[in-house]
Parts: C-alpha cells; sequence; structure tokens
C-alpha cells in the first residue's frame, strides 16, 4: 500500500512538473509574439466587438476599414482583454463597437458566458494569454475546474496560434482564435421563443458584465477612442416583448457612460427571412445589415463618424 | 474518489466498515445528479432486499412463484412507468387512430432517473437467481443495498450479475498492488477513450445527424464512422473507468467490451459488445423461453420451418424486440434491435450453405481475404444500424441512410476534422494490437518502466491538453 501510494504520488507529480511546464512554455512563446499576432493593417481602423449579436451581424468585408472580433457567447471580461490587447497594438484605432443588447446585463448571462464550464474552458482556452493576473484570480475563484481545463487546453492553441503566426507577414486583416464575423445560415425564427427578456421574472443584473463594460469604456478613454454600444436589429417580435425593467437596466447603464454613444438598432427593419432566430441575423440579414451600417458610418466622407452615429 | 479510496483501505480490517463507506460513497455519487433519484434507488433496493428474503424462505413452489411475480412486477412496473409510459400511450393512440379513432391520453412529465435501466436488471438478476438457487437472500441489508448501488456500475455497468457481486461484497477484501495499479491503467484508458476520442468527435457528429438533409453521403458516411467510433469509446470508456474503479477497491468485474469492431461476422460482435447486457438477456430471456417453447412442441417442423430454427427465430425476434427496448422508448432502438435480430436468423439460416458453397469453391473458412470481406461487411451492417440508433426518428434515419448510399457518396466529404480523425484511428490501431488484453495499457513484462511510465504520463498530458468539451456519457440516458 505504501510503496503504491509513493509511486502515484511520484506519478502525480511527474504529471504536474510537465503539465505546468508546457503552460509555462506556451505562454512564454505566444507572449513573444503577441505584437505580431495583434498588429492589423494600419488601414483598419474600426473595431467591431462582444457577443454572437455582432458576430453574425457585422460582416467586416462589406464594412470599410472594420474588423469584427466578436465571438458567440463572449463576456464583456473577454471583450475587455481583447480590445486591451488591440489598442495596445494598435494605435491607429479610432472605434469601438460593442455589443450592447437587452439581455447582456442579466446574471444568465454571467452565469453561462463568464461562470459556465462550456464558455470559460473555450474563452481561456484561446483568450488566458491577454487575461491579466486580476481577471485570471477572478475567473479561477469562480470556476477553478473550468479554469484549469481551459489554462491546459491553451497550451495547443498557442503552440498552434505562434506555429501559424510565423508564415503571416503580420499587419493582418484578422486574428487568429479573435472570432469574427461567422456566416448563419440557419432560419429558425418559428423556433425561437425568445423568453430571455420577455420573462416577468425578478431580473437581476450581472455586476461583472457591468463592471467590465465600464472597464472597457475607460480603457477607450485612456487610449483616446471612441466606444460604440450597439444593439444590434432584433426581430419585431422580440422588440415587442423586451421585459420593461431589462430595458430600463439597459438604458440606465447606458445613461452612466455619458462619453459613450449608443447606436441602438434594434429596430431597424428587415424581412423574416433575415433572421436566424429573433434575436441573431442569418447571412442574408448580415449583408443587408452590413452594407446599411456601412452607408451610415461613411455617408459622408468628410463628416465625422461620431456626427454620423448621433 | 482519492478521498475513498484512502479511507477504504484505511479500514481494509472492517469488511463491514468498508461495505458502509462504499454504500455511503455510492449513494452520494448517486444523488450528485438529482438526490431524488436517490430515493428511488433506496427504495426499490428496500423492496428487493424484503421481497428476497421472503424469496429465499418460500417453502412451497406456489410462494416462490408469487413472491417472484411480484418481485418482477413491482422492479419491471417502475421501469416501464418511468420510462415507457409516455411511449406506450402515445403508440397507442396513434395505433388507434389508424382506425379513424380519435382518442386523447395522458402522459406524465418526469425526468427519467439515471441508470434506472442498469439497476433494475440488477435487481431482476438478484431475485431471479434466488429462486433458481443459483445464490441465496443475503440478510445483511448493507451487503443488498450496495450490490444493487454499487457507484461504479450504477449509472451505466456493467450490469455485474449479485451471483459474482455479492460474494466479493461478503467477504473482506486484499490490497493487491498489481490489481490496484492496473485498475488505475484501465481508468486512465477509459479517461483516453471517452475525452480524447469520443468528446473530440461528438461536435462533428452532432453537426453531421442535426443537418444531413443538406450534407454530401460522403460526409454522412464519415458521420456514421465517427458515430461509430464515437459510441464505442464513450460507452467502453465508461466500462474501463467502472471496472477500474472497482479494481482499485478490490473487486474484479466482467469484461463489458472486448474490441467489438475487429470481429468477422455479427455473432462475434455481439459477444464482444456490451457482453453484460447481451448474457443478461441470453441467461434471463433467451434460454429459458427457448427451453420452455421447445417443452411443449412435440413436432418436429412448425410452419414448414424445422422446430429448432422456428424457436431461435421466435425466440431471437423477442429478445431483440426488447433489447431494442431497453435501450430506450423510441422505436428507432426497437428498429436498431430488431435489424441485429434478424441478421443473426440470417446468419444462422445461411451457416450450413455457406459451409457448403465454400467446400465446393474449395476456400478455407479462415482464408484472409474471405474473413477480411466479412467482417468489413458486418461493419458496414453495423455502421447502418448505428444511424437508425443515433437518429431521432426511423423516419430520419431512412433519409440519412438513402443520401448517404446516394450518388454523393463518392463526392468529395469536404473539410474533415483532421485531430479527430488521429485520434480515431489512433484508438483503433491501439485497440486492435491490444484485442487480446482486457484494455489497452496492458502490457507485457517485456516493456520496460521507462516506456511504460511514458506512455502513462503522455496519455495523461493528451487528456489535459486535446479533451474535448464534456460530455455526458451517451449510456446515462439508458
Amino acid at each position: 500500500m505504501r510503496t503504491f501510494l509513493l509511486k502515484l504520488l511520484l506519478f502525480i507529480m511527474i504529471c504536474i512538473t510537465l503539465v505546468t511546464g508546457m503552460i509555462h512554455l506556451s505562454d512564454t512563446l505566444i507572449n513573444s509574439r503577441k505584437d505580431r499576432l495583434l498588429t492589423i493593417n494600419p488601414d483598419i481602423y474600426l473595431v467591431f466587438a462582444g457577443n454572437s449579436t455582432v458576430e453574425c451581424s457585422v460582416d467586416d468585408r462589406l464594412i470599410d476599414h472594420s474588423i469584427n472580433i466578436a465571438q458567440a457567447g463572449e463576456a464583456y471580461l473577454y471583450s475587455y482583454a481583447k480590445i486591451k490587447a488591440l489598442l495596445e497594438a494598435n494605435a491607429h484605432i479610432r472605434n469601438v463597437f460593442i455589443s450592447y443588447s437587452y439581455a447582456d446585463l442579466l446574471i444568465e448571462k454571467e452565469e453561462t458566458w463568464l461562470l459556465g464550464d462550456y464558455f470559460m474552458v473555450e474563452k481561456v482556452q484561446n483568450y488566458n494569454y491577454l487575461l491579466d493576473r486580476q481577471e485570471r484570480l477572478f475567473l479561477i475563484r469562480s470556476n477553478p475546474a473550468a479554469y484549469l481545463s481551459g489554462v491546459t487546453k491553451s497550451v495547443i492553441t498557442s503552440f498552434e496560434t505562434v506555429a501559424r503566426s510565423f508564415g503571416t507577414e503580420g499587419h493582418g486583416n484578422s486574428i487568429p482564435n479573435f472570432g469574427g464575423y461567422k456566416r448563419l445560415e440557419r432560419d429558425k425564427l418559428s423556433k425561437d421563443p425568445g423568453l430571455e427578456t420577455g420573462s416577468d421574472e425578478i431580473v437581476q443584473q450581472s455586476t461583472s458584465q457591468i463592471r467590465y463594460l465600464r472597464m472597457i469604456s475607460e480603457l477607450c478613454q485612456q487610449y483616446s477612442v471612441k466606444l460604440v454600444l450597439l444593439n444590434p436589429p432584433k426581430h419585431k417580435s422580440y422588440n415587442a416583448n423586451v421585459n420593461p425593467v431589462i430595458r430600463q437596466l439597459w438604458l440606465d447603464v447606458q445613461n452612466s457612460l455619458p462619453s459613450d454613444s449608443l447606436l441602438d438598432l434594434s429596430g431597424f427593419l428587415m424581412p423574416d427571412s433575415c433572421y436566424g432566430d429573433l434575436s441573431h441575423l442569418n447571412y442574408r440579414g448580415a449583408v443587408v445589415f452590413s452594407r446599411h451600417l456601412n452607408e451610415i458610418l461613411f455617408a459622408d466622407p468628410k463628416e465625422n463618424l461620431e456626427t454620423s452615429i448621433n | 474518489m482519492l478521498i475513498v479510496f484512502c479511507t477504504y483501505w484505511l479500514f481494509r480490517s472492517s469488511c463491514r466498515i468498508q461495505n458502509l463507506l462504499l454504500l455511503v460513497a455510492s449513494y452520494v455519487f448517486y444523488s450528485w445528479w438529482d438526490w431524488r433519484f436517490l430515493i428511488l434507488l433506496i427504495f426499490i433496493s428496500l423492496f428487493n432486499y424484503l421481497i428476497a428474503l421472503k424469496l429465499g424462505a418460500s417453502k412451497t413452489l406456489w410462494h416462490r412463484k408469487v413472491f417472484l411475480i411480484t418481485g418482477l412486477i413491482i422492479n419491471l412496473g417502475t421501469l416501464g412507468l418511468l420510462k415507457y409510459f409516455n411511449f406506450f400511450i402515445e403508440g397507442f393512440i396513434d395505433f388507434v387512430s389508424l382506425f379513424g379513432y380519435q382518442i386523447e391520453g395522458t402522459t406524465i412529465d418526469i425526468i427519467l432517473p439515471l441508470g434506472i435501466s442498469f439497476y433494475t436488471f440488477l435487481s431482476l438478476s438478484y431475485l431471479l437467481d434466488i429462486s433458481r438457487g443459483t445464490i441465496s437472500a443475503d440478510k445483511n441489508l448493507i451487503n443488498v443495498l450496495l450490490t444493487l448501488g454499487f457507484f461504479p456500475i450504477i449509472l451505466a455497468g456493467p450490469i455485474q450479475r449479485p451471483a459474482t457481486l455479492l460474494p466479493q461484497i461478503r467477504t473482506p477484501r486484499v490490497f493487491d498492488y498489481q490489481q490496484v495499479s492496473d485498475g488505475l491503467r484501465q481508468i486512465l484508458w477509459g479517461l483516453f477513450m471517452k475525452i480524447i476520442v469520443a468528446d473530440n468527435l461528438s461536435p462533428f457528429v452532432t453537426d453531421v445527424f442535426g443537418s444531413y438533409s443538406g450534407l454530401q453521403g460522403s460526409t454522412l458516411f464519415v458521420g456514421a464512422l465517427f458515430y461509430s467510433v464515437q459510441i464505442l469509446t464513450d460507452f467502453s470508456g465508461y466500462s474501463h473507468i467502472a471496472i477500474g474503479a472497482a479494481s482499485i477497491l478490490g473487486f474484479r468485474l466482467m469484461q463489458n467490451f472486448k474490441a467489438p469492431y475487429f470481429v468477422r461476422d455479427i455473432v462475434d460482435f455481439w459477444r464482444r459488445w456490451h457482453i453484460s447486457l447481451t448474457t443478461w438477456f441470453r441467461d434471463y430471456l433467451f434460454l429459458p423461453l427457448s427451453f420452455s417453447i421447445s417443452w411443449r412442441i412435440k413436432t418436429g417442423k412448425v410452419l414448414l420451418i424445422k422446430t429448432e430454427l422456428f424457436i431461435y427465430i421466435i425466440v431471437s425476434l423477442v429478445t431483440w424486440f426488447l433489447t431494442g427496448l431497453w435501450h430506450g422508448a423510441n422505436y428507432t432502438f426497437l428498429v436498431w434491435g430488431l435489424m441485429h435480430g434478424l441478421l443473426l436468423i440470417l446468419y444462422r439460416i445461411q451457416a450450413k450453405p455457406r459451409k457448403r458453397i465454400l467446400k465446393k469453391l474449395n476456400i478455407d473458412k479462415d482464408n484472409i481475404w474471405l474473413t477480411i470481406s466479412e467482417g468489413l461487411l458486418t461493419f458496414l451492417f453495423i455502421v447502418v444500424t448505428w444511424v437508425i440508433f443515433r437518429s431521432e426518428s426511423v423516419n430520419s434515419s431512412i433519409e440519412y441512410i438513402k443520401r448517404m448510399f446516394s450518388s454523393s457518396l463518392f463526392a468529395n466529404p469536404g473539410d474533415l476534422p483532421v485531430k479527430e480523425i488521429t485520434f480515431a484511428l489512433l484508438f483503433l490501431i491501439i485497440e486492435f494490437i491490444q484485442r487480446g488484453k482486457n484494455h489497452a495499457l496492458q502490457f507485457d513484462a517485456s516493456v520496460g518502466v521507462f516506456i511504460r511510465w511514458s506512455i502513462y504520463v503522455s496519455l495523461v498530458a493528451i487528456i489535459l491538453f486535446f479533451g474535448g468539451s464534456a460530455n455526458q456519457f451517451i449510456y446515462f440516458q439508458f
């Protein structure tokens, strides 16, 4: 029994040493290539970030000078880390558009996108090297198993990213594992119950989501970058059923960020065929919306972008 | 697990304390999913404990029959009510509507308790074995509760017979270094199968089965192949973990899988796939039913078929219908079970003519090309039936199979997940090389410590670095 336990202990020690060493090595490698990985084309100065509502509605190929880095299920904590890294590496960025839909500030989103196993593993796997000590501590305290799982999985992701970076020149139009426009094929409008903002139950706000949204705002101010809160198009039946308490929370938080603009295009009317579900555009909707957005943003070349938005 | 393991072996001088500890651990483990499930498990276990005592103490055959039938009704009734009630009600409504009648039925809205099919079959084995005199009813309540709720096997088997588990529970376990370390190796291999192979294949399979109507036949074929590997690694992986976990506690459980895809025919497949279930049906349904019918039929032929074959056909169809039904309340499982039953019947019918033809053609029955072609045909059949098993309905499975075998079967399947294919192939190669062993990490003494440890450490690293998104085991739903 004693021999067995000693051997088991030795085995565990070897495994821990190996895994820790690999994590450290991958972290060091990816950080050494960080500048090359994160530097984007100097022509690009509009950044679209956030969750799936932006991921599926903004086709950055149809919007001049833009890059879409949004990803499904992305909590503001990760958007903060990504935007911060991008701003550090790209002084030419002028505007950041962050998804700001009604449900983004609810506790349900915090529980799934930020603290849930699936998304924590996925996000930490991709963005661990971008996270500050403060974020890492927050995540490890909230869900240690998922965080550690994400960290171990980040090893291979980091190695792959570093390996790919050697074949590229840098200054590209996309960043590896950073999200981006997703062509949504589905057409499930009739099946979508759209309950997330239609429930009459007690509304609980997410302190973490709100805190990190504020931090994104402060970060943009610090870099003299204009932050725009973007509410992409929603289906009319979705908008009609938004819980008034949630809508008020959404407005209150927006009003508490006076220096940032709100681009509320949730009421932008489109035929049903343009929706993947009640709150997401499919590829048809994305084309219409992206062209429209491009027109709004670049209606008059001489006009200031801020004026266009307002 | 580590806490249970250390505490358990700390009390190795007292079998009673060890059993009590295991029972508590089993119930904590089981109630982890939903504590309400535990109430049913305890109720069923207590009922079986009491009825088994009555059954064991019965002096007359009539009394024994009454207690046995009561036990079977309660166990199967609970399973039927919780698992099949809605299925049968809806089926009945559909059937009646065929004749133009519209009736309304009441369905129940209930979550199916985890592992109910497994512990019901354990309970049935216990009662049937006592009634046959194979084992005696155990008067120790803890022993019986532990037999029916032992945590490694409660959720997805192996369906370890009480006749072999109870004696191990009654006698003190001795710490055997070889057994315990082999158990850990088996757990490691099970984790590799589940986390690396099954969980990595899962997203692709889900995508293909979810949107099969818009995909090429070749992609659907790859999806079906992937699912075949996924279900094997998922279920067999769990069995390895369960057997390994029992091993490190000093128990020996039956092997549940023996490289089932490397077989020549369907009979061999069922000797190697989910062995604990197939042997259960063989011992408690197929053989007793065959004997029971053969006693009643005195003629040499029935409906122009030899009596022996007639009985085999009838009993096989009943057994495979119930095997399919055991898997779940869906027509897909019934069709899947019946297809396997029919192929087994066909296999039996063609055995003699085949022998004659081979002799005429002067082909040895162990000819390598013959073996390979038969093996591939059997595997193709298995893959097709897995499509039915995996589909949401029989209609969608027919659509899937039709599309799979359309002209687009030979089209370019598009981008395939390289990492997943690599892991699946790696698994199949290792499984083939080690097919004679209980699990792939059983090495010969000639393999040095350094190589063995390097393999173990590499496997741990692969599991941690490449593990797929955690998915529940497929067989938990059964």
